[in-house]
């Protein structure tokens, strides 16, 4: 008996269930609902402006305006005080307009009326009209009232136009896309997305790699060391934790002000709010916590100083022994301080809406282990270590759903700043095959 | 079973055994299927990933092979493939990621039905070993 095959796809270890065709079929309506949504909101605003419909004449009224020729007859400036004694200026044009048959005069400047609080600026624009003189000028066709010497920049009319412009283009190009490869397997999207590459302009950006897959180390290499040749970046540094944590701290007692605010001022015209106090005294608990902590953590971070490795080669291969220079300032005393060489494996999946990453650590070799150490300000602990890639290594590798990384650890215990981690990732390439 | 179609790949080295930057040739046949039922073969070196993460794959080389190309319109002679094999990534037998070499030959028959068969093969540092995890 022969299966409906499966819409969607779903992995099952080895197996993947789904229908390419309906995938492909899939892809295209989506593109073919983007492009047609796209044209059709494009071709609406655009004949609604040039038909003047009533929602055009209501949404962006400038834009269906038609231009025309005025003679100025007569400038002025209106004045108008504000209930603190402040004076504002308005620039007032009397213009004539004739509109097929029909002739109006009337006093305008823009369409919604422009206050200035400095007089001089309003003169200026005021000089800038002599009566007796013709000037541009727009209106609606049907109500020649409506004119206007000076056009607003719409820009809701422009938003909306590169939004439907973009779902178009995105929708063209994707359509075209899916129907250059409806049907095509697998390695065949996969070798036409390499030839892509090849393409001078994208290859420009995506230069060719010796070793595919393999992450670049660039970023790794562009900070010379002072004992050896490169000093490695730290992963993830202390002071976006640092941050993070100061900047929690003041949103959550910023909100926690104007809770404050509100429940005091509820006091104080004797109708207290009792659930918005309680919040309030609740939202003040985390404030202080969360104050406590950014401190301890200032606190443990100007103990506990910086870290700096430097290493002798980078990137590294297998089977060869490489020098680390290790630096760990402060003003602490140290019960522990480890170096490991540690290899994780990195897998992406999907776990039903969920992207989800998995991290296996599939190698740990110990590089250094200090006990006891006192680091005092200005003399930071300094010690030069050797550690090799085992042969039989994998290299690293990224692709866009699974990686192999290598990393040098160091992880510390100080007394009385806890337990701290701090990873340095390193670049692992394929031994060269001479030395087989 | 004889009659069911078959798609036979083989390799140069009976050892499957590459280093990086050899040449590979590989030649496959169609076997038990009427010439004039093949519409295309698709072969290609390609590496594919395995394990919890969705499945990754890049193809290194790739050809479509279609009757016009065949002076007699026969594509079901053997037919080979060869290339130079890239210097990474390596076939590696991880704990959650495995990546796998392999030649995959691909033969459409009509109405958007194929046949696939594959033969896999080590990419390694030296050619003789590989690299089966981060092992020290």
């Amino acid at each position: 008996m022969a299966r409906w095959p499966r819409l969607w796809e779903k992995k099952r270890g080895k197996r993947r269930t789904g229908s390419p065709i309906f995938g492909s079929v899939g892809e295209a309506m989506f593109f073919a609902a983007l492009l047609f949504l796209g044209s059709i909101g494009l071709v609406a605003v655009v004949a609604s402006i040039a038909f003047e419909s009533v929602v055009a004449t209501y949404l962006f009224p400038e834009a269906t305006y038609s231009a025309g020729k005025c003679v100025v007859m007569e400038t002025d400036l209106s004045e108008k005080t504000l209930d603190g004694g402040d004076t504002r200026y308005q620039p007032m044009i009397l213009v004539h307009v004739r509109s097929g048959q029909r002739d109006y005069v009337g006093w305008t400047y823009r369409r919604n009326p422009t206050w200035y609080a400095d007089r001089d600026a309003a003169q200026k624009i005021v000089d800038g009209f002599r009566p007796g003189w013709v000037y541009p000028c727009w209106y609606a066709s049907y109500d020649p009232s409506t004119v206007i010497l000076r056009r607003s920049t719409n820009f809701t009319l422009w938003i909306i136009l590169l939004v439907f412009a973009s779902f178009a283009t995105i929708g063209t190009i994707g359509m075209f896309y899916t129907l250059l490869l409806f049907g095509a397997s697998a390695e065949r999207r996969s070798a036409l997305a390499k030839s892509a590459q090849k393409i001078e302009l994208i290859g420009d950006l995506l230069p060719p790699s010796a070793y595919p897959n393999i992450p670049s180390a660039e970023n790794l290499t562009n900070s010379p060391g002072v004992r050896l040749a490169y000093r490695l970046p730290i992963e993830v540094s202390p002071a976006w934790w640092l941050f993070a944590t100061l900047l929690f701290s003041l949103v959550w007692s910023g909100m926690t002000a104007v809770f404050a605010l509100a429940a005091i001022a509820d006091l104080e015209r004797g109708e207290p709010n009792w659930l918005l106090m309680a919040l309030t005294l609740a939202a003040v608990a985390v404030g202080i916590w969360s104050g406590y902590h950014f401190l301890r953590q200032i606190s443990l971070h100007t103990r506990v100083g910086p870290t700096y490795i430097e290493i002798s080669n980078h990137p590294l291969l297998p089977g060869r022994d490489y020098k680390l220079h290790l630096s760990q300032a402060g003003r602490m005393h140290l019960k522990k301080l480890r170096v490991t060489l540690i290899c994780e494996e990195e897998a992406t999946f999907l776990h039903g809406t969920d992207v989800r990453t998995e991290v296996a650590q599939v190698f740990d070799a110990e590089v250094a282990n200090f006990r006891g150490l006192v680091v005092r300000p200005g003399t930071p602990f300094e010690e030069l270590l050797h550690f090799q890639i085992p042969l039989s290594a994998m290299h690293s590798f990224k692709s866009s759903h699974n990686a192999v990384h290598w990393k040098l650890i160091v992880d510390l215990e100080a007394k009385g700043a806890g337990s701290q981690r701090r990873s340095f990732p390193i670049v692992v390439y394929p031994a060269v095959k001479s030395n087989a | 079973m004889t009659d069911q179609p078959h798609i036979s790949i083989s390799l140069d080295r009976p050892t499957r055994q590459y280093a990086a930057d050899d040449e590979l040739l590989a030649r496959f046949e169609i076997s038990n299927l009427p010439a004039v039922n093949i519409q295309a073969i698709e072969a290609s070196v390609l590496w594919h990933t395995e394990g919890t993460g969705e499945e990754d794959m890049s193809a290194h080389e790739f050809v479509r092979l279609i009757p016009g190309d065949e002076a007699d319109g026969d594509l079901t002679r053997s037919q080979s493939l060869k290339t130079r094999l890239p210097r990474s990534p390596l076939s590696y037998a991880g704990k959650i990621v495995k990546i796998h070499w392999v030649v995959r030959v691909r033969v459409f028959v009509g109405r958007g039905r194929d046949l696939v068969e594959e033969l896999e093969f080590e990419l390694t540092q030296t050619g003789g070993e590989g690299s089966g995890g981060a092992r020290g």
